[in-house]
């Protein structure tokens, strides 16, 4: 069988992506984000197709983080995003300070870096921004 | 598991939690290890088996407790199960004595945290969510927000839970934090995960309990043998979809299926030891163990009903909050906090005439599950 896959997805070369790279079972239609090749739904192990998990989603809860490890520079604002087809995913919220935030506020999904890695390096990463 | 033979907590002991940065891990859970063998009143040589809980203590935990008080050479179970390896190794040891593969165990939870640095614990790498940078008390942060845009309340009336549990606290010489706090205090704590503050966040702890189970009751005159009457460990179900962070799903099938082992309902319980890792855990495990409808938990705290001498005394304790949270020492403390009350040894915090008491612990934050483990014990006399 093959490995299950969930590490997260990266942006492409282009960046700007407005949506995210998932999967979709050809067996029972389950979609997932990250990607994975088992299907937890029904169990599939070779029936997993790439999809496009697409935005906007709408803002389910959310937290403006305040004390986190030293690779996420604070405050910072996490929340759960239900997008649509049933895909809840967890991201960062881009434009947080700019007014409140409020369950079921339209979220599109960017781009953006996300934390610093213990090299220096950024690590980029999708992101939600409310729209305003 | 239909079990039915019968299994006694007949004796148990905790060190005091909180700070102890120059006493091993080990040391703490001998201590501990000691009290409980002597509140028993059993030769340390009866002891048959042992299930040891730890998440962070390393390799072989148990064999380095025990060796150093001439107690290995019988099976020893480690168990790592997150906030619930405690409970877990209880349910493991309660099992082997049911089944009558031994008559007496130990049961050991262990944790010494202070050496791993100070803030919120560091949890797995390779989790997209913690990789996105979600905490543990921001994922509460969002459960309160969800808490409130389904059935209303403030952090206000969240805060009270820390109030309620300080003051359950204030007599009870094994919890880290014991002075009374107001609301405006503990929303004016330091701000962790909007709307959550420092307050509302149980403490990292060092601390051991133990407690030594027989299939032989104990044998002193007048004290009330404590019997476990259900025994359960839960895991989280794995989804992708929409879920309602309000409904801890772990939480509530296991708490259906340890009230139907006890043959007990939420009615008949006169005090529960809840995982109150955040202030609003607590409120939502009201509703989730049954002491109140969905919704009402709030109200449920405001009008007393959780307090010592109100319908269903939580954390008399005053639990995680007050206690700290060392991981796999968390789950048999509170068995020892219950045994306590149902052999009317608690003191100044004594719930009066407890005859069913609940403990409940559940965490573990990884990836598209409610909690990664959840344990649930009902004990009686």
């Amino acid at each position: 069988m093959t490995a299950i896959e969930t590490s997260t997805a990266p942006a492409d070369a282009a960046g700007r992506k407005t949506w995210l790279a998932g999967c979709e079972c050809g067996a029972c239609g389950r979609k997932f984000f990250p990607k994975r090749g088992f299907c937890t739904e029904c169990g599939s192990q070779d029936a997993m197709r790439d999809a496009r998990i697409e935005g906007p989603g709408k803002l389910y809860s959310h937290s403006i983080i305040h004390i986190a490890p030293k690779t996420f520079k604070v405050p910072y604002a996490v929340g759960y995003v239900d997008l649509p087809g049933d895909v809840r995913v967890l991201g960062q919220i881009v434009g947080w300070d700019d007014g409140p935030l409020e369950q079921g506020m339209e979220m599109q999904i960017g781009y953006a870096p996300i934390a610093e890695e213990p090299d220096g390096s950024v690590r980029e990463s999708f992101v939600f921004q409310p729209k305003r | 598991m239909n079990a039915r033979g019968e299994v006694y907590v007949i004796g148990g002991a905790m060190t005091p939690f909180g700070k102890h940065p120059d006493v091993s891990a080990e040391a703490l859970a001998q201590t501990a290890v000691l009290g409980a063998i002597e509140d028993a009143g059993i030769d340390r040589r009866s002891i048959e088996a042992a299930y040891v809980g730890s998440v962070f203590q390393g390799s072989l935990a148990g064999q380095r407790v025990l060796k150093d008080l001439g107690m290995t050479g019988v099976p020893i179970i480690n168990l790592e199960n997150a906030c619930s390896s405690g409970a877990t190794a209880l349910s493991q040891a309660w099992l082997a004595v049911a089944a009558g593969q031994v008559e007496t165990a130990l049961v050991i939870g262990l944790e010494k945290l202070s050496s791993r640095g100070s803030g919120p614990l560091a949890l797995n790498t390779g989790d997209p969510e913690i990789d996105q940078g979600l905490t543990m008390p921001a994922l509460y942060a969002m459960r309160t927000r969800a808490y409130f845009d389904k059935h209303g309340g403030s952090i206000e009336q969240v805060a009270q839970v820390t109030v309620k549990n300080r003051r359950h606290a204030a007599t009870n010489n094994y919890a880290q934090f014991r002075d009374a706090c107001t609301v405006e205090q503990v929303l004016a704590s330091r701000p962790v995960a909007d709307p959550i503050t420092l307050l509302q966040m149980c403490p990292n702890a060092d601390g051991a309990a133990a407690v030594v189970i027989s299939a032989k009751p104990k044998e002193t005159g007048a004290q009330k043998n404590v019997r476990i009457l259900g025994s359960v460990v839960a895991s989280g179900k794995f989804a992708q979809g929409y879920r309602d962070l309000t409904v801890p799903d772990i939480s509530i099938q296991a708490a259906q299926r340890a009230y139907e082992m006890a043959g007990v309902g939420p009615g008949d319980v006169n005090l529960a030891e809840v995982h109150d890792a955040a202030a609003i855990a607590e409120v939502i495990y009201y509703e989730a163990l049954g002491f109140c409808e969905p919704g009402e938990g709030l109200r449920f705290l405001s009008d007393g009903e959780s307090s010592i001498g109100g319908r269903v005394p939580v954390n008399p304790s005053g639990g995680l909050l007050c206690r700290g949270h060392p991981l796999g020492a968390t789950g048999v403390a509170q068995i020892v906090e219950i045994m306590w009350h149902l052999t009317g040894r608690a003191g100044d915090r004594q719930v009066e005439g407890a005859k069913i008491g609940l403990a409940h612990c559940t965490g573990g934050g990884i990836w598209g599950v409610d909690n990664g483990a959840c344990s649930i014990h009902v004990l009686g006399v």
